[in-house]
Parts: C-alpha cells; structure tokens; sequence
C-alpha cells in the first residue's frame, strides 16, 4: 500500500511538471519544493455558520438559572447526554459523546474576544482575520500562516476549502488557498480550449510580466491549472470504505478522509455547516444540525484512525458566536457572545472540559462573558500544531493553551 | 492633448464601463478637454431610484406583528433590497450616457467607500441616491449627507451614542476610514468626536434629527481645538485638514490610476482637491486631462471588480440575462454584491478580488453565456440568506450578436480581428493566440471576441 502510494506520487510529479499551460519557472519550482514543505500534520476547520447556540450544546443541567432564562427551550437533564454530574450534550450530538468517552475531544468553554460584536459578518470577519473587534485585516490567520510558510513560491492546494467562496480565513497577502466545490469540476474547467491554447503559446515562451497584475493573474491560473491536476489525482488514489452519514457535510469529511490518506500535501482543510442562526424554534432545529454535525465526525474520526492517520490530524470546531442567554418569545434565540469551541484529536493533554463554563449569575447586558480569547487557540495550534510562529501570524503575542 | 484611440479606451474603461467601437472612432482624434466634456456635464441630479416609494414600517410597529407577519414582512424586504440592486446594476448596463456612467462608477466607488448595509430597502435607498447624487459633486456635501443618513448613523450604531453612555464607533469610522485614515488623529480626538455625534439619529419617517436630550453640551478638544462642538463642526474641522484631501485623492488615485501611488502626482492632485474645496468633478477631470493618466505603466494595470468585469461584459458584448436573480448570484459568486459590502471598510479590491475559484468563475461566465452554454444549478448554489423564491433553475443569458457585429460594419475584413482584440484587451495579445481569418466574417468574429473573454488579460483594465 505504502510503497504503491509512494510510486504513485513520483509518477504523478511528471505529470505535473507535464502540466498544461503551466509556465516554465513554475516548473522547475514544482519538484523542488514538493517533499520540503508539508510538516505532515492536518488541520482540519468545522465552522458552524450562523452562530451555534453554545449552551443549548453543551448544557449546564444543573444550573437553575438556565432553565429560569431559557423556559421553553431548557432542555431537561434526563434528554440530555451527561458527561458528568453538571454538564451533558446535546441530545444530537451522540456522535460527539462517543469521542468524549474516548478522551478525544476536549471542550473549550466561553471562547470569545472583547468588545463582541453581534453582526454574522462582522463577527465571521474577526474569527476569521484573528484581528481586535475595531480592526479591519484584509487577509486571515491561515492565509497568513501560509504566506510565512512559502517565501519564494507556494501553491495554493496546501489548504482548500469545500465551498464556492473562500473564506477570509484562507486568504493571504501572497498566497491564497483553494475555494473548491468539487475537484472533477473544478480539473475541468482547466481544460477548456482557450487555456489549452494559452499553453500552447506559452509552452513556446518564457514569460514574466512588467505589468504586476497582469503577472499574478498568469500566475494564479498555472497555479489553478496546476493545483487542479494535483488535487484530481489524488482524489483517485483512495476510496474509503468507510459508512459515512448521508448528508453533504459527511460527504466532504469523506472527501478529506480520502484526500489525507492518498499522501496529499494539504494541510488545511475548511469545511462550514450553516444553517445554526435559529431565531425561531430552535430546538427541532439545532438538535438536527447537531446531529448531522457528531455523526458525520464519529464516521471521519473513526475513518481516520482506520487508517493510521489520526494521530496527525487535529479538528477545531467554531461558531462565530455564542446566543443569548436568554430565550426569545419565538422559542429560539437572538445573537450572542462567548461560545464553546471543540477540539478533536487522539492525544488530547485535556481531554474532556478543559476548563469550566461562563457564569450565567454574572453577564454582561444578557450575554455571557468571555473567559478565553479564540486567539489563544490559534497561537496554540500555530505554535504546537503546525510549529510555527504564532505572534508574527497574529500580529501579538497570545499565550498558548495546555490542549495539546 | 489629442488622445488616439488607445488612450480613448484607456479613460472610459476607468470611467464609463467602456465605450461602443462606433463612439470611439467619432472621438478618435479629439483633445482631452473636448472629450471630457463628453463625459462630465454639470446637471442637476435627478436620476433618484424610485422603486421603494414609502418608508418601511417603524419599529414600534413591528413589535405589534405576529412572528409569521415579522417573517414576511423581512422576506418581503429582504426581496425589495435585492430588487433595488438588481435595478442599480441593469441601469448601469442599459445606460447609454456618459456622464451618467461616469456618475454611477464614482458612486460605485463612494459606495465602497462609505461603506454601509442596510436591511431596510427604504432607508437603503435613501442612502444610495445621496452617494450617487454627490457622486460627481462636491465631497463636503457627500461627507455631510451621508453622515446623516439613517442607514449610516444605524450602522454605526450612532443610535446607540447617548450623552451618558457614548458609543464610538460612528467617529472612529469617520475618520479611520471616511476622511482621515489612520495615524492622522488621537484615541482621545475619537472621544471627543464621539460626545459630538451625541443626539444624532432618525425619526421613524427615515429623517435625520438631532435628539438635544441625548447631546452632550460640554466643551471637546478636537484636533488642537477646543470649544462646545457638535457633530457639524466635527465635520467641517476634519475637512479643514489637509490629510483629508490627501487620504480621498490617494484612495481615488489607487481607484482610478494605479495601485503604486506616485507621490508627486499625488501632493498635487491633493493640494489641488484642497484648494477647490474638495470638487470632486474638478479632482477627476486633472486626473483625466493629465499626461501621466495615459502613460503605458497606467493602462491595463487594474483588475477588474466583479461589478466592472459583470457590467463591462454585458455592455460590450450586448448580453441580457434571462432572470433577475442571474445579477444577483453572480455578484456574489465574484464577490461583490453591491449593498452588502464586507464591511464598513468596503471592499479590499485588487489582487483580493482574485483566488482560484473566482478567477476560473470569471473565465467561465463569458463562456457559457456565449457558447450559450448553462452553467447548471449545482454549480451556482444560492449563498445563505440570499435565495429567491420559486426555483432558479439556470442562467441563461440572451446575446444579441448582430448589434456587437454591427459595430463593426466598417471594419475591412483583414482588420477585424486586430481591431476587436486591441479593443477589448488593453494589453499585446499572444502571437498566434486568434485564429486565422476564416473566411466566414461573423464566424471569426463571434470565435474572436470568444477566445478574447479566455485570456487572463481580460480581466485587467
């Protein structure tokens, strides 16, 4: 297996070196820097989009005051998942009880960033951007993780998000990641005529361009040319064999399972599950979310582990905030502040809570109050996870956290 | 200064979406103050949209309705702000004049700049046809007038700036991001703008008032100055700076001319905004009548936004699409949809525009609409929050060829294809890149301007 994947990728080199439209010192690069870059570790994002109700998730079943704010929306100590004498799951999230019982996931409570603010956007902009709730940063976290890692030359599939858009967070000053709603597609659209005829030409010519833009539109496109045949090749190497739930988010967990067992260079993936702004009867709703949520990440960590990959993979799970405390009078609730962020991986230093959740005695005009900036886990996961240097990316230093 | 042909396309590229080939071998020729009379008349502005008559129900109101009623009514005006979109990017791709291009480009661009979302279409149109109203006008009163708008002052929370409890949003934003830029004012002057900006907000008719309980009557220290201001003087003080005039001319010269700014072209250009007291009109026509606009560094050196990519193309190429919703789902995809900026920072622009996705999308759009091709729904999924009713089935697109070819009537065969790719592509194309004159004129014509859409440089203007 080992040897064949390896054959593979050696044979696959000269194809891509081989590529289309590809222009000369892209070429030459290609090889060079293949096997140098990767540390081997993935990360993998989950976003919840629209604003996960955090303690409808994990629940504080023995607090009185959460069933006085929330009366019809409580949800009652028998229906939810204990994971010990004050806390439980939500009733969707078996799948995630399943990887707490094995000390694989570790809950990271009242994880915020002062000042909140409340807009989806806005709110998606800072998570993403790492920036204070006053700054506008044009590019986020993980692009500029990748602009540190690629000084000369880098390629945008070393992290690749399953959507039409790029989110912010993948977006660097110099390099960009990959926006890809399916790789087939996306391998052929590379192959058009026009962009055949533009190999052609400059197969013939060795270019570089005075005009900047002009230079980095040519470059992007060998890049995506490139990038294309790269990801298309690997998505063949391995099929799982694996049962994954039948929704569309376990199919993209399959994909990745799939992409990181085939010996790909990506070490960032993103994937988002939307639909958690529940102003309106919330219950049904989440329950489900949440559900398709723990079960398609039970399948892929499983998956993983299946094939020894696991130990390499980190999974960080956010939202772009937290609800309010209190219920609304449509049986859902309003945008929030401070959230519960998961962390799944299979040597976890805390597993289990890593710390206790906000006090819903002490809140701040009805929303919880953070206790952990979100920035001390990116500068935890940069520094110990992807070994790099978390206070150049962030632009300050946070301290790390003890979860891995 | 007479401008050929090249440096024509050069300056309605920037200024107007372009230009018709016909219109451009009439100006060819013509000196840079005849042309720009063409393109800048000094009208009074009364070009209002118009499609959302009444102001919406007031909150108060709303607290009234049933949960179903909340519900349609924000279907209901999340449809009426799409609509209102779709009419301002059809107006700038049906219209005809250039001063009225001219006009929406620059309110395109003071749409990014003053940056706002605004769920309700009324107060949402009220904002858009200030910026366009001043789009060509006199800075100062674009400045004033938007400041006071209710979707503004709601969106920087102004509503929520009351003498015992400030909120300083609407003043940092002010002057970070509207007049100033960073670096050119203290934490201690966004204080006390802020107490200034007490007491502004909007009644529920959608007009601005001065609440006088809310208004902080104290003295504030402002920029070296002291006295009892309020938001007005606010205002006029932030634009007695010279860093105000500087920090606009060096966001319409990175606009408008090139990302590398040219410091001397700039202290010039500023000074000269300054002492006009800040005419917008007068600030773009030194731009456009002097030499170094059309200099070769200059031209064909911008990327496109997807709004001048998506209006651009269907001017030129005299495309219509069949459903509303088509505008909508592709400005999004491009990332760009106009009313629904980012943030209050705009738009980044430039190189931003451009990653994989969007850039294989804008190589692509031009392709199937005119292979009249159709990119199915799978590909084009509606983004959240955005999805119309009834069912988007695909977009499809109508050309109409026969008036791009006629255009070119007079085009001897063995020149047409020169002639279209120096039109539509600002740079040298590839040699070799069209193919050989067929000898079927439309045939080599519709192949060319086809091919033309695939080539990178497509994207540059």
């Amino acid at each position: 297996m080992k040897k064949s994947r390896r054959k593979f990728i050696k044979t696959s080199l000269v194809s891509v070196s081989g590529t289309y439209l590809v222009p000369q010192f892209i070429n030459t690069l290609n090889a060079a820097d293949l096997s140098s870059i990767t540390s081997g570790k993935k990360l993998v994002i989950i976003q919840l989009a629209g604003g996960n109700d955090g303690l409808n998730t994990v629940v504080p079943f023995r607090n009185d005051r959460y069933y006085q704010l929330r009366p019809t929306l409580g949800i009652g100590k028998t229906d939810l998942l204990n994971l010990n004498d004050e806390l439980g799951l939500n009733p969707g999230l078996g799948g995630l009880r399943k990887l707490y019982d094995q000390g694989y996931l570790s809950i990271v409570n009242g994880v915020g960033y002062p000042n909140p603010d409340r807009s989806h956007f806005r709110s998606m902009d800072i998570w993403h951007s790492a920036s204070d709730a006053n700054d506008y940063l044009q590019t986020g976290w993980l692009g500029r993780y990748l602009d540190s890692k690629c000084t000369a030359n880098c390629k945008a599939h070393l992290a690749i998000e399953f959507d039409e858009q790029l989110s912010l967070a993948l977006k660097g000053e110099n390099i960009k990641g990959m926006a890809i709603k399916d790789i087939n597609l996306l391998y052929k659209s590379t192959k058009g005529p026009a962009i055949r005829k533009l190999n052609d030409y400059y197969k013939k010519n060795h270019y570089h361009f005075v005009n900047e833009n002009k230079d980095f539109l040519y470059k992007t496109l060998a890049e995506t040319c490139s990038s294309a045949e790269y990801l298309f090749e690997h998505s063949r190497i391995h099929k799982s064999k694996k049962t994954y739930p039948n929704t569309q988010f376990a199919r993209q967990l399959k994909k990745i399972s799939e992409l990181i067992h085939s010996g790909i260079e990506t070490e960032i993936f993103y994937v988002s599950l939307p639909g958690f702004d529940t102003h309106v009867r919330q219950k049904g709703t989440q329950e489900k979310l949440l559900k398709v949520y723990g079960d398609a990440l039970l399948a892929f960590v499983e998956d993983l582990k299946f094939n020894g990959n696991f130990k390499d993979t980190l999974i960080l799970t956010f939202s772009e905030f937290g609800r309010r405390v209190k219920e609304n009078a449509s049986s859902g609730t309003d945008h929030g502040t401070a959230n519960n962020v998961f962390v799944v991986g299979e040597n976890l230093k805390k597993p289990g809570l890593f710390n206790s959740l906000p006090d819903l005695n002490h809140l701040d005009k009805g929303d919880l109050i953070f206790n952990t900036d979100f920035r001390n886990i990116y500068a935890t996961l940069l520094d110990k996870w992807l070994e790099n240097d978390s206070k150049k990316i962030l632009g300050k230093g946070f301290s790390n956290l003890n979860f891995i | 200064m007479k401008l050929n042909k090249n440096q024509l396309l050069h300056l309605f590229n920037r200024t107007s979406y372009g230009i018709p080939f016909g219109d451009l071998k009439t100006m060819e020729g013509n000196s840079t103050g005849e042309v720009i009379k063409k393109l800048i008349k000094e009208d009074h502005f009364n070009a209002y949209f118009n499609i959302i008559p009444t102001p919406e129900i007031s909150p108060q109101e709303i607290k009234m309705l049933s949960e179903v009623e909340k519900k349609m009514l924000n279907e209901m005006a999340m449809d009426k702000l799409q609509k209102l979109n779709v009419h301002w990017v059809k107006y700038m791709i049906s219209e005809k004049s250039f001063p009225n291009l001219f006009r929406e480009k620059m309110a395109v661009f003071w749409h990014g700049h003053f940056a706002c979302r605004e769920r309700n279409p009324y107060l949402a149109q009220k904002y858009l046809n200030t910026i366009r109203k001043h789009a060509l006008g006199n800075f100062k009163d674009l400045l004033f007038e938007v400041s006071k708008e209710p979707a503004m002052l709601k969106f920087l929370n102004n509503q929520q700036n009351k003498k015992q409890s400030p909120n300083e949003n609407f003043a940092r934003e002010v002057m970070e991001l509207f007049t100033l830029g960073r670096g050119n004012y203290s934490e201690e002057d966004i204080k006390n703008a802020a107490r200034a900006f007490t007491g502004w907000g909007f009644n529920k008719n959608g007009e601005f008032v001065i609440r006088k309980k809310q208004h902080d009557e104290s003295q504030k220290n402002f920029l070296g100055q002291k006295g009892n201001f309020n938001g007005d003087d606010i205002l006029e003080i932030i634009l007695k700076q010279k860093e105000t005039a500087n920090f606009i001319s060096r966001k319409v010269y990175q606009h408008f001319v090139s990302e590398h700014v040219d410091e001397n072209h700039l202290k010039e250009l500023s000074d000269y905004f300054y002492e006009s007291h800040y005419d917008i009109a007068l600030l773009m026509e030194k731009i456009l009548k002097s030499e170094w606009f059309y200099e070769e560094r200059n031209k064909g050196n911008l990327i496109k936004s997807p709004i001048d990519f998506l209006v651009q193309f269907m001017k030129t190429y005299h495309v219509e699409f069949d459903s509303e919703e088509s505008y909508l789902i592709l400005q999004k995809m491009l990332g760009q949809t106009l009313l629904y900026p980012p943030n209050v920072a705009g738009w980044p622009g430039g190189k931003t525009w451009i990653d994989s996705s969007t850039l294989m999308l804008r190589l692509r759009i031009p392709e199937v609409i005119l292979s009249s091709g159709e990119l199915k729904e799978e590909e084009f999924k509606f983004p959240q929050g955005m999805k119309p009713k009834g069912k988007f089935k695909k977009l499809a697109a109508q050309v109409d060829w026969d008036a791009f070819l006629q255009e070119f009537e007079e085009v001897k065969d063995k020149d047409l294809q020169n002639e279209i790719s120096e039109y539509l592509i600002p740079n040298a194309l590839p040699k070799g890149f069209l193919p050989e004159y067929s000898g079927d004129r439309n045939k080599t014509f519709k192949a060319s301007a086809f091919l033309l859409t695939q080539l990178p440089d497509f994207q540059l203007c």
